[in-house]
């Protein structure tokens, strides 16, 4: 399988980084990318659901919160007693990895559409469940160390942040528009594969200037990085096909199980667990997880659903 | 047998990544085996498990070379002593 063009643009971002290029990328275009990448899937998938929608998805939307709470619980230990890193940094990670990326999922999405591949386009309401599920867990794990919590303040990061308000407004607004949406279909849809490119432009540059830090955390933070991915997307691509998905629909959920966040759960780890290295958890997230998935996972988590379909 | 047990506890994270690698790479013979592109698993898993080698073998060397720097004044003085 040939890398997807929008690729291209990450690994031109990564090398612009290492050759020290003064590429200037504005923090409120990369604000702006995240946000227009966010309304996109989520107006996608309330059309899809408008269409589609049933109460078939409820037993399938139980499970994949399931996933959600598991991922965690098998990132945790490996990371406590293998990695021998401290309780709250272990937790806050493993939360990180339990829930989900969204600018994977969307480069998921194009690799999907490049290969001509079909799948469930109700997908972003799977997103948005699995947000929060790994935040649970991860302060369930952390609150093992007697962390005091302030609620409120937590309550309001988890339902609050950009990533879920962004993606749950634009479910309901594609859900119940769904036949005005013509309307905004030039600007979010048809420019979904160039903001992608642009998107992950930057994010090659963020996750090149991460890896000094990778240098210096050894080899262990590496392998959990990639470690990690291939079980949560060995376990999607199983739950995926046992749902009954199309094998479209359960490479997208093996992307979901394998990808780490780095937007929405840092936001909330960071109210949390204030004593965990959030830095750390963005490292991982970002600067090992996320580019593995890109340029190496997507296709392989197309694989295993082969494999396991056939 | 002790001492193999003792190194394993160790090095657990060192394992680990061995672990990783060899698997990486495993699966990464497997998807070209079938026809399809494994070259960047092949980096993957190569690339983690040479460095996990390089970095066991400059534990054991470093390792090795305290013990010798351990063992040099005491055979002076027993030298000195006869």
């Amino acid at each position: 399988m040939q890398l997807d063009i929008t690729i291209a643009f990450f690994i031109l971002g990564a090398l612009a980084t290492l050759i020290r290029s003064d590429i200037q990328f504005p923090k409120a275009l990369y604000q702006s990318l995240t946000l227009f990448l966010m309304l996109a899937i989520g107006l996608k998938g309330g059309v899809a659901l408008s269409k589609y929608g049933s109460m078939a998805l409820l037993p399938q939307s139980l499970l994949v919160i399931g996933m959600g709470l598991i991922i965690p619980l098998i990132a945790f230990p490996i990371l406590r007693y293998i990695g021998q890193l401290k309780l709250e940094d272990a937790a806050s990670i493993a939360a990180h990895y339990g829930s989900v990326s969204i600018g994977t999922y969307a480069v998921a999405v194009a690799f999907l559409e490049a290969q001509g591949i079909s799948y469930e386009a109700y997908f972003p309401l799977f997103v948005v469940l699995l947000e929060i599920p790994a935040i649970a867990v991860g302060i369930a794990l952390a609150r093992r160390s007697g962390t005091n919590l302030k609620w409120r303040t937590l309550i309001h990061e988890v339902f609050c942040n950009q990533s879920l308000v962004l993606l749950v407004g634009a479910l309901i607004i594609g859900y119940f528009w769904a036949e005005r949406i013509e309307g905004v279909t030039p600007l979010f849809f048809n420019l979904f594969h160039g903001v992608l490119a642009l998107f992950l432009l930057e994010m090659g540059m963020l996750a090149a200037s991460r890896l000094k830090e990778l240098k210096q955390m050894g080899n262990f933070m590496l392998a959990f990085g990639v470690f990690m991915p291939l079980i949560g997307g060995l376990l999607g691509s199983i739950l995926g096909l046992q749902m009954g998905l199309s094998s479209g629909g359960a490479t997208l959920l093996a992307v979901l199980g394998a990808s780490a966040s780095y937007i929405a759960v840092p936001a909330a780890m960071r109210v949390a667990i204030p004593e965990a290295n959030q830095s750390l958890s963005i490292t991982y997230s970002l600067a090992i997880t996320f580019p593995f998935n890109v340029l190496v996972g997507i296709p392989t988590y197309a694989l295993f659903t082969y494999w396991l379909s056939n | 047998m002790k001492q193999l047990t003792q190194l394993v506890l160790a090095e657990k994270q060192s394992l680990f990544s061995l672990v990783v690698g060899l698997m990486v790479t495993t699966l990464a013979f497997a998807t070209m085996r079938e026809g399809h592109n494994g070259m960047g698993l092949l980096v993957v898993g190569l690339g983690l498990l040479s460095l996990t080698l390089v970095s066991i073998a400059a534990k054991l060397s470093s390792k090795f070379s305290n013990r010798r720097r351990t063992v040099k004044p005491a055979t002076r003085l027993q030298v000195k002593g006869a």
